[in-house]
């Protein structure tokens, strides 16, 4: 079998308008990729930067992954909430990225954006902080249903992954 | 020497310097932390660097030039080590105060590298622990920096970025792809090559 390690860590955020951060984040990979080692979703710490408003996180990441196939290869949701003015903790945007497959050093921009629904749901979001959320996050996923949503782009999140391959050239795949 | 299955990461690099935002003299702790499959076997696995009084030019740098030296060796890629780096500085009243942590992979890929880490530090949570916290000296602290490096326990944490240190890394791998693991640089030299 093909073992695949991805390390790294999702390292900052930019772009964003709220200055205090937070990010959760899970890995998701089709039923032919296993797991052997490491944590698949979690939770950052929360961030600022009052001068260059770019928060960092650096959380690490070690997966060890091993597969039989390279369909439905690993995806990283993340999940921005925001603390507003009066230490609320709020929704923010999601966003979803592909994990190279290649092997090396790769800097990845995920941009985020977030629902917005009719008026009434922007007004309530304007004044009171509600965002509309996915009922299940993994709606990201899949490209199926995506069509109905109406959204608004937000900032971009930094990550830095290392890809190590193992066994792939024994399958005759070249990545 | 080296039994089957097993690779060895070796480290020669130095903790260059350090900027941050409202600092003026710092110095640095550092360690590493690696997963159960790793082990140490030459080098020193922690260390503090002099204490620095920063540039008094617009730079602003607290430079320590300290040497990093350290090998590894382990059977599995997975909890490949990490520098976690913990600067203390002297506040405005003599008290050693917490200036920030950082922490870092060390790289997958021989040769040279230089890092820049972020370095934070744990914030109060209302303004008058925060005005308690600059009188007495006593701030917001890691009780283990180690949690950096592991996944979990960071939900509950609030932290400001405070500045930013520059590690330098020379990096050899030994039976690293005698074992079949692919970093990617074999096929990047190659295409140089050509």
């Amino acid at each position: 079998m093909a073992e695949l390690h991805i390390i790294g860590r999702i390292s900052s955020a930019k772009d964003f308008k709220q200055p205090r951060l937070l990010c959760k984040w899970s890995f998701h990979a089709g039923s032919g990729w296993k797991i052997l080692d490491g944590c698949e979703e979690g939770q950052t710490q929360e961030s600022c930067d009052l001068y260059t408003n770019e928060p960092v996180w650096d959380h690490p990441i070690d997966l060890y992954y091993t597969t039989q196939t390279l369909q439905n290869s690993p995806k990283l949701l993340l999940q921005i909430f925001h603390r507003d003015a009066h230490g609320r903790i709020l929704f923010g945007s999601y966003g979803v990225c592909n994990i190279p497959l290649s092997p090396g050093l790769h800097f990845i921009k995920c941009h985020t954006w977030k629902p917005i629904g009719n008026w009434k749901d922007r007004l309530r979001d304007k004044f009171l902080g509600i965002t509309l959320q996915l009922k299940s996050p993994s709606v990201l996923v899949n490209s199926l249903d995506r069509f109905e949503l109406l959204t608004e782009s937000m900032g971009t999140v930094k990550i830095e992954l290392h890809i190590l391959a193992r066994n792939f050239e024994k399958y005759g795949c070249h990545m | 020497m080296s039994a089957e299955g097993e690779f060895f990461l070796s480290i020669a690099g130095s903790i260059e310097h350090g900027e941050f935002y409202d600092v003026n003299n710092a110095y640095c702790k550092y360690g590493f932390h690696f997963g159960p499959e790793w082990s140490v076997i030459a080098g020193i696995e922690e260390g503090l660097t002099q204490m620095c009084k920063c540039s008094n030019d617009p730079r602003n740098l607290a430079v320590w030039n300290f040497p990093l030296e350290i090998t590894f060796k382990s059977t599995n890629p997975h909890g490949w080590p990490q520098l976690i780096i913990s600067v203390y500085g002297l506040d405005t009243f003599g008290h050693d105060v917490i200036r920030g942590y950082g922490v870092c992979h060390l790289p997958l890929e021989t040769g040279h590298h230089e890092k820049r880490v972020s370095v934070y530090v744990p914030e109060s949570s209302s303004a008058w622990q925060r005005f308690a916290a600059w009188l007495t000296g006593r701030r917001p602290e890691l009780i283990d920096p180690a949690i950096l490096a592991t996944g979990g326990g960071r939900e509950l944490t609030r932290m400001r970025v405070e500045g930013i240190v520059t590690v330098t890394f020379n990096v050899v791998l030994k039976d690293f792809f005698k074992l079949g693991y692919n970093n990617g640089e074999q096929r990047r030299k190659q295409r140089d090559l050509s």
